[in-house]
């Protein structure tokens, strides 16, 4: 099979029925590519065929996201600890021994809390404005934030807005200086999947469950400290979740972290992929 | 830096914003690619990423499809010739000189709608699954006969399951070789567009429409045989609507032309892509 070939595959783990692209040789190093909100592992179709020519790159969907089964809330709860657990029976499935991860946003929480777990089979990670300290979070989390201080009814509807198909273009376009560089598909097809029935619910269960992630900051920064895995920070310098400040923070607890910007928002690969796409395999190089 | 990615645009012909895609340099050879239902340009992201070193590449959405505008249907008549009037002033506008056309599906109406009143504005053909002959009308154009000669509710009831998730599935699954090859994406994405308020009249007017083109089939041959154009055929062979039976009718009339079959389906880029663009740089190098 042609290298750059990707499949498009299912497989039962977690309880759950996860969707996932694979590509590239079976006998490769692995790379997990994990996605964030409100998108699947769509984003990574750029990367994907970069990457696929040496490494087994392997990109599932979280429940709730893409075409990872997702239940009903009265079925499945909703928390970054649940969606964890549905990786974790995924790698498990898949038997993956070792790999490189690749987290983005959601995908980030969802990481650290494997990487905590399973220390021994990470060869690296690539955080793409995946946070994992406070002074990442931008002022566009307050709302989020004055739900966490109080879940009122009132404040989760006010949080909506977060799911229409405004604000999840512009999570595409802001920051990104040529906006004719943004594939309209990309936000397209992730407001058609958060119109499905039930999932702007699922998605305001998560943006509570998300304070639980700030918790873990400190758990997962002695990680860091601990084991030292080897890490590349690529960050969208405009991104108006997770700023700079996140991105420069890894070199706190891992020195010899690598931290390179490119000048575009919260989505990095859909502008520049093909810049972040040989930075990281200058990285995978050396792991 | 930028230069390499594909670039989504819109320009405004006769009021009507058309999207469409450009990907690699204006100095080098051109090629615009045409298709029509059910996922526009959309068809060609991942080929003209592939060719976009070499060649010159715009794929435009019509009038009503994608991401173009949606005129009323007061003041725009959605007919495959007056698409035809739209694309040609669409390649003026853009100053194409005697590009290549890529033409897939609804595509390959338009371009020879083009050609019959300037048959030299294409200096060569890549047809996909698009069709001139009686003998390649497929069952499931077969089954939309009845509509195509006679619209009344009876007979619409035979088609507009073509706009349904299932209906699209016919074009991007049936006949696949291996279904774990088709990105969900597409067909997620399609029906989207589809599903829009109006889409559906518009959508039952083209197709009705295509008796037209089945009028004109005479006239097309008739320019194949007299101008024998360089023509590369790109066949998925177990398409239900244009099969291989088409490609090997435009083989009876033009000779020369190159045939290469995939068993796959109607949209033959979503599983052969790689091997059909080895194909097109092989064919459109090698005058």
């Amino acid at each position: 099979m042609n290298s750059k070939a990707v499949k498009y595959k299912t497989v039962k783990a977690g309880g759950l029925n996860v969707f996932y692209r694979e590509a590239g040789p079976m006998d490769g190093p692995v790379v997990l590519l994990l996605h964030g909100y409100p998108t699947s592992s769509h984003m990574f179709r750029n990367l994907i065929p970069m990457l696929s020519g040496k490494y087994h790159v392997i990109a599932p969907d979280l429940p709730g996201f893409g075409f990872t089964e997702s239940p009903s809330r009265k079925d499945f709860n909703y928390t970054f600890d649940n969606l964890t657990a549905v990786i974790q029976g995924f790698i498990d499935k898949l038997g993956l021994k070792r790999f490189a991860m690749y987290v983005f946003d959601y995908g980030a929480p969802v990481g650290w809390r494997l990487a905590v777990s399973n220390p021994e089979k990470i060869t690296g990670i690539i955080s793409q404005n995946g946070n994992c300290y406070v002074e990442g979070l931008s002022d566009g989390w307050n709302p989020i934030k004055k739900y966490w201080a109080d879940p009122s009814e009132e404040n989760r509807q006010a949080l909506r807005m977060m799911t229409a198909p405004e604000t999840t273009k512009w999570q595409y376009t802001h920051g990104v200086a040529n906006g004719e560089l943004v594939a309209p598909e990309s936000y397209t097809l992730d407001q058609t999947l958060l119109n499905r029935p039930g999932n702007v619910e699922i998605q305001l269960d998560l943006f509570k469950d998300y304070a639980k992630n700030v918790d873990g900051y400190p758990m997962f920064q002695e990680y860091f400290r601990k084991k030292k895995p080897a890490l590349l920070a690529v960050w969208g310098d405009k991104d108006p979740f997770f700023l700079p400040p996140g991105a420069e923070a890894f070199k706190r607890d891992l020195p010899n972290a690598i931290v390179k910007f490119y000048p575009t928002g919260h989505f990095a690969l859909e502008t520049h992929h093909e810049e972040i796409g040989n930075d990281i395999l200058e990285f995978l190089k050396t792991l | 830096m930028e230069k390499s990615s594909v670039a989504y645009k819109t320009i405004n012909i006769d009021g009507v914003n058309i999207f469409y895609r450009e990907a690699g340099s204006r100095s080098k050879p051109a090629i615009v690619l045409l298709n029509g239902v059910p996922n526009s340009s959309s068809a060609f992201q991942q080929l003209m990423i592939q060719l976009k070193d070499e060649f010159y590449l715009v794929a435009p959405d019509f009038p009503g499809f994608g991401n173009s505008d949606t005129p009323d249907k007061s003041v725009y008549e959605y007919t495959f010739n007056n698409i035809s009037l739209s694309v040609e002033k669409f390649i003026d506008k853009l100053a194409l000189s005697r590009p290549a056309v890529y033409a897939l599906g609804y595509g390959g109406p338009i371009a020879f709608r083009i050609a019959i009143r300037r048959p030299t504005m294409f200096s060569a053909w890549i047809l996909q699954n698009s069709n001139a002959y009686e003998e390649g009308l497929g069952p499931a154009m077969k089954d939309a006969a009845p509509y195509l000669m006679d619209r009344n509710p009876e007979t619409e009831k035979l088609v507009r399951p073509l706009l349904s998730l299932e209906g699209i599935k016919l074009f991007f699954l049936h006949g696949a070789a291996d279904e774990g090859r088709i990105n969900p994406d597409g067909y997620m994405n399609a029906l989207h567009y589809l599903s829009r308020p109006g889409q559906e009249s518009i959508q039952l007017d083209l197709l009705q429409n295509y008796a037209s083109n089945i009028a004109e089939y005479p006239k097309w041959q008739a320019f194949l045989k007299t101008y024998q154009p360089r023509i590369l055929l790109v066949w998925g062979e177990n398409d239900v609507f244009f099969p291989l039976s088409a490609a090997q009718a435009i083989k009876k009339d033009v000779p020369s032309a190159v045939l290469h079959s995939y068993k796959t389906s109607h949209l033959a880029l979503e599983e052969y892509g790689t091997e059909i663009g080895e194909e097109i740089i092989h064919f459109l190098n090698n005058k």
